[in-house]
């Protein structure tokens, strides 16, 4: 029996047990209401946090569904390279970079994909999806602004001298690089949702692979992403 | 405007002791603001104070406090911007630092100065019922202030549209509407008319005209001349400092101060003040000046000796129903070393004749057939890159045209790609010729915009082109500014460079440009040196500039 | 095996690695011009009943269209697909709106079964009842390090195919909402279905700043073509220069746009933004008759998937018949 697209299969051969996932969820949604409900929820942000998250939502649109199309009718995508995704990555990491306020990364994933949807692909049910992009992908982003206490790719202040404050950035590209390239899909995706949502079958061959295949090439595209993040914030004044 | 003649407040508010400091509609005491990470304040205001009904208009060269200290009328600062504040200011009686934004707005609304940015809705109407449906009004009175709105702004014609598809202009009388919706009793304008065509301009000063007296106004404008007819005092901001505060009779005594501002002033007073005239009316002074016989100073215009691009633009679209539809179809030589102008209103087709030549506009949307000719050699099929060695463009938005991350890469950038010989020693030239010796290691989309079009400006040279084109470099820019512009053709003139420049300023062409030719709906209709089309070009909604005027 | 056929088995496998998904979807691309694919699926005005709807009974709709695909076996799905699909001939333009439902249900089945039939198991295939299989393909044996299995068999392309019909009938629902509907209507339409006015304020934001970006776009890479990109290369490479241009762009567009962010904010906030927990609208959303029977429909829709889950016809993936 299945609900909302959603099969509900949680005993295929090699699934990830569902409490863990369950428990992740459920820890991920307590962290996310227990700092919105500090830092005051959606209020916290400013209009100005708003437009910026609707800027970067534009570039995600152009990205998806016009530069990034065209783009991929040359570039194929790969467990390498994946361009459309490379592309929403850095967007994200721009958009983010210059709010840098805890939730930020959850709110601008949540929006990208709206936006995805009003564009191109209509709303078909997607609450599942929206919720598990926003606790993996955008969540990741959120924890690496609290453990920088805000001061994420070094934005806010140096950290010690120039040469230090450029390999604290680029280290916390590569790592933000590393987790959202390799964990959300390979992990949560192909080990529990896939399987739950689709029926899918649970291949950990393949998930190993992407893990290492994923994880690695986004980790110079993370580093180069802090940059340019660092790069544009510092023009724009933020 | 006081609370005295509200019939809805009850008895014990109109008689609180406040009824004193609501006389008047703004009031500053004290005020210091330094944006966050500086020190030194960009704005200190011992006392200013606007009564009920007065306009006021704020000048000052750009970057001297004018914006910061409307903004801290409106709460901007310290809601949005923040940083070092003290002071009080007051609107209606209402302490700014003590009350949000979306409360103050219902007492001052704000037009700023780039329309494509302020406006933020699908299509007009949304636009305009923004701010009432955000205070939560009931649909008729949203209804009723649109059309109020609209009606006061004359877009009519668009309300229906999107607002991606407005031109500049009509974006702008969009977000005046949006503005008026609000019904708010004092309104700041901050450079309303920087980015439009003269149109425009003349209907958001006639919209600004009808309002005098019904509402506060306060006008931050560097077209002194447009605005001084409606405003009752002038404020010069200097260096963060307001340097006077004078009703604008007296703008005759206080010339100097604004020349030494960098502010214009307007070319009737400074006759009058040399004439010792007491008034400033134009053909007063102009009749005084025939009388005396007086020498003018005529701009001196270059006659080059060849002609150094001969081009003839032919742009349509192929529409199903209705056929071929000619957007543009003119011819324009350029003589070499000249400054050439292009003028005429919005959608004459001045930036579509630009973006025709250097190769930039859509083949998919628009049909071309462009003939083009530079130093002898025949572009006419040339892709962009080929036509980039003999012709440079600069566009509006030339910040969107920095692409490395630091300036001497930006300016190295062309004499690489177009493989010039010797190009660490024409980047040199260039650098100096630009002065930006000393930003050579500095990311470039961090420096300020005066820098920037410089940084813009010697990486189109790079490319070693003799002919430059320059898509309205004067809008947004202050007097100041458009005379370091001005001088800066010239040297470049000098040292054989042609300029093609489309520009609104009349007056930066009446002292800048060698010849003027005029678009009107696609065609050529004017061309000449400036003080023989000035006499034709207000057919064309072109005014004359009026130094131009005087000397007649 | 010769030399030969080990390089040519190598090549091909490669190709569909690195092609196999995209590939059709180009050809496909190609046969129906990608630029007409953008505008048919703008709105533009029509009156037919899709038009008339409200946005959020389009939007309830596609929900009920996702539970019902489902929730039932993979034939319900099938059917679903074609009564959506024929419902595009009611739409502006409707023979061509039509292709495109039937381009994008293809692009679908190919796209899905792709992810799926490589990775899809022989004993998971049993349990889904095949019994006979049928290899069309064998990868080379280091393929398994990506977690293809050895062979691509047609069973599993099969199977793959049945899962896609899961997804086709709930992307033609939710583009009928995109068709049909104003932008304004959507936004509207998802304030009304509980989301906060916060985020409908970024997507309006992101909306209007499309259009902005490719304007943005063509002045820098103009630019850069014009200071002489690519002009010392073979014309051939031409394409990959303004893919390179288009990226490089990235920067200065965005650093240009989260400038004039400062005057957007300070434009919808002294007009009020954020200033309640509510605001009213202009227009207030109503519903109609149409809008009534569409909802009667799909309650019968819900009705029947019960009765066709009693039946046994309501099984989730695999389709083991249990």
């Amino acid at each position: 029996m299945g609900f909302n697209g959603i099969a509900g299969v949680v005993n295929a051969p090699g699934q990830i047990p569902w409490p863990i996932i369950a428990g992740y969820f459920i820890i991920a949604l307590l962290i996310a209401g227990y700092v919105a409900k500090r830092k005051g929820g959606l209020s916290s942000f400013t209009t100005l946090d708003w437009v910026y998250m609707g800027v970067g939502g534009a570039f995600a649109v152009v990205w998806d569904f016009y530069l990034g199309s065209f783009i991929g009718r040359a570039i194929p995508s790969t467990p390498f390279f994946d361009i459309s995704f490379v592309g929403r990555f850095l967007i994200t990491m721009i958009t983010v970079g210059v709010v840098r306020k805890f939730g930020a990364g959850m709110i601008t994933t949540f929006i990208f994909n709206l936006l995805a949807d009003l564009f191109h692909y209509g709303f078909g049910g997607e609450p599942v999806y929206f919720v598990y992009e926003a606790l993996t992908y955008g969540l990741f982003f959120d924890m690496m602004i609290a453990a920088t206490g805000g001061n994420l790719f070094a934005i806010e202040k140096p950290v010690g001298s120039k040469t230090t404050t450029y390999a604290v950035m680029l280290v916390e590209g590569a790592i933000i690089g590393y987790v959202y390239g390799a964990i959300p899909y390979s992990i949560f995706w192909l080990g529990f949702f896939a399987p739950f949502v689709y029926g899918g079958v649970v291949n950990w061959a393949r998930i190993y692979f992407l893990l290492w295949a994923y994880g690695v090439s986004n980790i110079p595209v993370g580093a180069i992403g802090a940059w340019i993040t660092y790069r544009i914030a510092k023009a724009v004044g933020v | 405007m006081s609370n005295a003649s509200d019939p809805n407040l009850s008895s014990a508010e109109v008689l609180a002791p406040r009824v004193e400091e609501e006389e008047y509609a703004v009031e500053v005491k004290d005020l210091s603001f330094a944006y966050l990470g500086t020190e030194e304040p960009a704005i200190v205001v011992d006392h200013f104070a606007v009564k009920p009904g007065e306009s006021v208009l704020i000048v000052g060269k750009s970057g001297e406090g004018k914006s910061t200290f409307v903004n801290s009328i409106n709460g901007v600062i310290p809601h949005i911007f923040k940083g070092k504040y003290s002071g009080t200011v007051k609107v209606f009686g209402t302490v700014v630092s003590e009350t949000p934004i979306s409360k103050l707005c219902t007492k001052v609304g704000t037009l700023l100065q780039d329309p494509e940015s302020q406006i933020l809705n699908y299509t007009v109407e949304e636009e305009v019922a923004f701010g009432p449906e955000n205070l939560a009004m009931p649909p008729d009175e949203i209804r009723r202030r649109i059309e109020e709105a609209i009606r006061q702004t004359g877009i009519e014609y668009i309300r229906d549209r999107e607002t991606y598809v407005l031109s500049g202009g009509e974006l702008q009388r969009v977000a005046l509407a949006a503005v008026l919706a609000m019904e708010t009793p004092l309104l700041i304008l901050d450079e309303p008319t920087s980015n439009i065509d003269p149109a425009t301009t003349n209907s958001i000063f006639d919209i600004l005209r009808s309002l005098k007296r019904r509402k506060t106004l306060i006008i931050v404008e560097h077209k002194v001349e447009r605005v001084l007819p409606f405003v009752d005092r002038i404020v010069l901001i200097r260096k963060g400092r307001i340097k006077f505060d004078i009703p604008k009779e007296k703008l005759q005594d206080y010339i100097d101060d604004l020349k030494e501002a960098g502010v214009e002033v307007p070319p009737q007073f400074q006759y009058a003040k040399m004439l010792g005239l007491p008034t400033a009316d134009i053909e007063v002074i102009r009749k005084k000046l025939k009388e005396m016989n007086y020498r003018f100073e005529r701009p001196e215009r270059f006659k080059p000796s060849r002609i150094i691009m001969e081009s003839r633009s032919k742009v349509w679209v192929e529409d199903k129903i209705r056929g071929r539809l000619d957007i543009l179809d003119v011819e324009v030589n350029l003589g070499e070393g000249e400054i050439l102008a292009i003028m005429g209103q919005n959608g004459a087709g001045k930036s579509t004749y630009l973006k025709s030549i250097v190769g930039f506009l859509d083949k998919t949307l628009l049909k071309t057939d462009v003939k083009l000719v530079v130093d002898g050699v025949d572009l006419s099929r040339a892709t962009i890159q080929e036509r980039g060695r003999y012709i440079t463009f600069v566009p509006q938005t030339f910040e969107l045209t920095i692409i490395t991350t630091s300036v001497q890469n930006e300016v190295a950038y062309s004499l690489r790609k177009h493989g010039v010989k010797n190009w660490k020693q024409r980047l040199e030239e260039l650098l100096e010729m630009f002065s930006l010796k000393e930003f050579r290691e500095k990311d470039p989309l961090t420096l300020s915009m005066g820098q920037m079009r410089r940084v813009a400006m010697a990486s189109a040279l790079g490319s070693g082109a003799k002919v430059i084109m320059l898509d309205e470099p004067t809008s947004g820019q202050d007097f100041y500014h458009k005379e370091v512009l001005g001088n800066e053709l010239r040297k470049l003139q000098k040292l054989g460079y042609s300029f093609v420049i489309v520009t609104h300023d009349s007056r930066f062409v009446y002292y800048y440009a060698d010849r003027v030719v005029v678009f009107n709906r696609g065609r050529k209709v004017l061309d000449g040196p400036p003080e023989d089309v000035f006499r034709y070009s207000e057919e064309y909604g072109i005014p004359p500039p009026t130094d131009y005027v005087l000397s007649e | 095996m010769s030399l030969e056929s080990v390089i040519i088995d190598n090549v091909i496998s490669w190709l569909l690695l690195l092609w196999g998904i995209t590939l059709p979807i180009y050809l496909l691309l190609w046969a129906i011009g990608l630029t007409g694919f953008r505008q048919v699926t703008r709105f533009e005005r029509y009156d037919t009943f899709y038009y008339k709807m409200n946005p959020v009974t389009k939007i309830v709709l596609g929900l009920v269209v996702t539970v019902i695909a489902a929730a039932t076996i993979w034939w319900i799905g099938a059917i679903l697909t074609a009564v959506l699909l024929l419902s595009y001939l009611t739409l502006k333009d409707g023979r061509r709106k039509f292709m495109l439902g039937l381009y994008i249900t293809i692009m679908t089945v190919v796209g899905v079964t792709w992810t799926y039939a490589p990775y899809t198991p022989i004993t998971y295939l049993e349990t889904a009842g095949f019994h006979q299989f049928t290899v069309i393909w064998v990868w080379p044996s280091y393929f398994s390090v990506m977690g293809y299995l050895p062979d691509l068999t047609l069973q599993a392309v099969i199977y793959g195919i049945q899962i896609s019909m899961r997804f086709t009938a709930t992307i033609l629902a939710a583009l009928i909402l995109i068709m049909t509907t104003t932008p304004s209507g959507i936004l509207r339409a998802l304030r009304k279905v509980g989301i906060p006015e916060e985020i409908i304020f970024a997507l309006v934001v992101a909306m209007r700043t499309v259009p902005r970006i490719f304007d943005a776009m063509e002045v820098t890479v103009n630019s850069q073509f014009l200071r002489g990109l690519g002009s010392r290369s073979n014309k051939a490479f031409r394409p990959f220069y303004l893919i390179y241009a288009a990226i490089i762009a990235t920067v200065p567009i965005f650093v240009y746009l989260l400038k004039g962010a400062k005057n957007t904010a300070i434009s919808a906030d002294t007009r009020a933004f954020r200033a309640y927990k509510y605001r009213t609208y202009l227009y207030p959303m109503t519903f109609s008759t149409i809008d009534y029977v569409t909802f009667g429909i799909m309650a019968l829709g819900l009705v029947l998937m019960v009765v066709a889950i009693l039946l046994g016809f309501g099984r989730p993936i695999p389709y083991t018949g249990f």
